[in-house]
This record gives structure tokens, sequence and C-alpha cells, in this order.
């Protein structure tokens, strides 16, 4: 289920949405988006409570590196205040996010010295709640996952049902998702 | 004059604060969306984009950089869908419903509605920076002329002159309200307000008092 604004996960998921982009330097650019689209807002803090802001790849934080490519793909002038600034914005998300999410294993420490694997299921911000939040380890997978199973779960989590219709995403019968960008250039993770 | 100043003011502020409870986020998008493809048509894609650029810079300044959106969007409700989803299991009076559609689009409403009115200032500053010489040649015009009516021992009107001012203060503040407005203004209101206002101050300067 999507998480609420009013809910203290939804309070957090906006504190956090708001420094990843102060610290990136993407809040400016982001203000005028989140007034024409009230729902990327919303959008962009269900992302940083799905993601968290502890997984790193490449050097890289993979949920600052996704936000600030779909604010900059979602900025083009020549898309102001159309349905494109949107569609461009949750495209670039998943584009941004799936690849790697397909490739990596997240092991949560539980208390103790026991691993959980992060099966994308629920929140990793939920899970890091559950298990007291001790250790989060990045490691490539040997074979990836299905990335289709992993865009869905992840559209569930952060876009409602208005916005995967304004963005027109599209998913056919044979497993094609209708509306990406183009294929996934992914390379190894840290 | 002030009291004059002061009503304009409680207008603005009336219209910018209270057109999110009438008109809905989606309708600000639409109206704005066609006022940038108005302005894109008129004036060709460069001119257009460079109004956009300062009305995004004036919003920010007005209300990103003072702390003005953080507060309001701190404990706000941007989404309407969404809360639709969630709050149609409940079983509500039908009033309630109507007040619940009015009060969730109200933040996200208001901050368009500053935007609308950042990118109307920065259309009416792109004709000020057109009109300029214009504006200066009826300064300097209104000089003349007052000199040469004193030299002349030609009367200055000060019923004129406090005609002009208040005129001039109608003037600029009505065109502030229009900016603030829910409705399409034509591209000729944005021209007209500084050739109006350029025209009564060359009144306004040729009738200074001869003490003052």
């Amino acid at each position: 289920m999507l998480i609420s604004e009013y809910s203290a996960e939804g309070r957090t998921g906006l504190a956090v949405m708001r420094r990843v982009l102060r610290h990136h330097r993407r809040y400016q650019q982001s203000t005028i988006l989140f007034v024409s689209w009230p729902n990327m807002r919303l959008m962009a803090m269900r992302a940083c409570w799905y993601l968290s802001p502890y997984l790193f790849v490449e050097g890289e934080n993979l949920l600052a590196r996704a936000l600030s490519r779909a604010f900059e793909e979602a900025n083009d002038p020549s898309r102001c205040w159309t349905d494109e600034e949107h569609r461009s914005f949750v495209l670039t998300l998943q584009d941004e996010l799936v690849p790697w999410l397909s490739r990596i294993i997240v092991y949560v420490r539980k208390r103790g010295d026991d691993w959980v694997v992060w099966d994308y299921e629920k929140p990793l911000m939920n899970l890091l709640q559950e298990l007291g939040r001790e250790a989060v380890e990045v490691k490539l997978a040997d074979a990836p996952k299905n990335a289709e199973g992993i865009r869905l779960k992840l559209l569930s989590h952060i876009c409602t049902a208005s916005d995967v219709e304004i963005a027109r995403i599209g998913f056919s019968s044979d497993g094609a998702t209708l509306g990406t960008q183009g294929q996934y250039p992914v390379e190894g993770a840290r | 004059m002030r009291i004059h100043g002061i009503v304009w003011l409680i207008l603005l502020f009336a219209s910018l604060l209270l057109s999110p409870l009438i008109v809905s986020p989606e309708h600000y998008r639409g109206l704005i969306a066609a006022e940038m493809m108005q302005t894109g048509t008129g004036y060709g894609a460069r001119e257009s984009l460079e109004i956009n650029r300062r009305g995004d810079a004036l919003y920010r300044l007005l209300m990103v950089k003072t702390g003005f959106e953080s507060a309001l969007t701190a404990s706000a409700v941007p989404s309407a869908p969404a809360n639709d989803l969630i709050m149609n299991t409940v079983e509500r009076a039908g009033h309630v419903r109507q007040l619940e559609s009015v009060v969730l689009g109200y933040t996200p409403g208001l901050l368009q509605s500053f935007y609308l009115f950042c990118l109307r200032l920065s259309h009416s500053w792109c004709w000020f920076a057109w009109l300029s010489p214009f504006l200066a040649a009826l300064i300097l015009d209104g000089l003349m002329t007052r000199r040469a009516k004193l030299r002349s021992f030609e009367y200055t009107h000060p019923t004129v002159y406090n005609l002009s001012w208040h005129l001039i203060i109608a003037v600029f503040a009505a065109s502030l309200v229009a900016y603030s407005l829910v409705a399409s203004l034509p591209l000729l209101l944005f021209p007209a307000v500084w050739v109006f206002s350029g025209t009564l101050l060359r009144m306004l300067i040729s009738n200074i008092q001869h003490s003052a």
C-alpha cells in the first residue's frame, strides 16, 4: 500500500527527500516541478521511503543519482507544464532504479549476527526499522533477477494509478514494458 | 493615497489566497500551460523561454528562498487523487466530500496561483525592458513641459497632479490584481499597462507644484 503523506513514514520520507535534493543541489530545480505536478513530490517522497538513502552503487548514492537524473530530465524547458514532464520523471526514475535493483542483492543485518535479504516486497526503510537498522550491505547478484517484476513492485510502491496513467506506462502480456526509454546499461556495483 | 494603496493590496492578496478555494489545481495547470503557449506563439520560442526562466527565478526568490514553500508543504496535502483513493472507502456526507476536494486542492492551487502571478510579472517586465526608451522619453518630456510652464508663467494643475497620482496607483494595482486572476489575459494588456502608466507619469511630472 502507498504510504500517506500524513503518516510518520510519509513525513520521514519528505524530510529524507528534502535533505537528498538539497545536498545534491536539486531542490531549487525540483520546486518548480512540484508546483506543476504536486504528485511528483509524493512520488519522490515514496521513492525515498522505498529505497532508503543508504544504498550505494559505484560509490554513488542510488536514490540521489536516480532523483537527480529524473529531475534533470523532467526539467527540460520544451516540456514545460505538459504531461511530458510527469512522464519523463517516472520513466527516468524507473530506468535509473530497476536495472540496478535487478542486479544487486541488499542484505540487512538483524540484531545479533543474522542477515536478511531485501526481497522488494516492503519498503527498505520499513525493513530497516523492523530489524533495528544495524547495517546494510549491497552485493552484485550472480545472475540478474526478473526486471519486470521489480519494476512492477517499484511502481506499485511509488505511483498511484493516476500517476501511471498520466505517464502512459503500459505492460504487455509477453513481459515487455511499453513506454520505457531503451535498454539498461549496468556495470559493476559496490 | 495610502488608503487607496491598502485597498488594492487587500484585493490583490484576497485574489491570490482565495482563488485556489474556487479553482482546482488542474485548472491552474491548464491556464499556465495555455499562457505559455500564448507567449510562445505571440513572441517566439526564445522570448517565451526567457519569460518562463525569469518567472521561475522570481518564484524561487519569493516562495522558496523565503521558506514559504517549505512551510506550506511541510504539513501539506499535495495530492488530491491519492487521497481520494484512500478516502473513498470511508462514508461521509455529501457536503463534507465537496469541502474535502476544496481543502485537498488548496495548497497546490495556492502555489500555482503564486507561480502564475510570478510568470505574469516576468511577462510584464519583458515589456518594460522594451518600452523603457519610450518611458524615459515621456519622463523627459514631462520635465521639459514643467520647466516651460514655469518659465512662461503658466500654472501647473494640482488637480491633474493628484488625479495622475491616483490613476497611476490604480493602473499599477489593478494590473497586479489582474495578473493574479484565474483568467486568460490578452497579450496587449501587458504593454498597455506600461504605456498608460508612462503617459500618466508625464502628466504627473509636468504638473509638479512650483514649491516642490
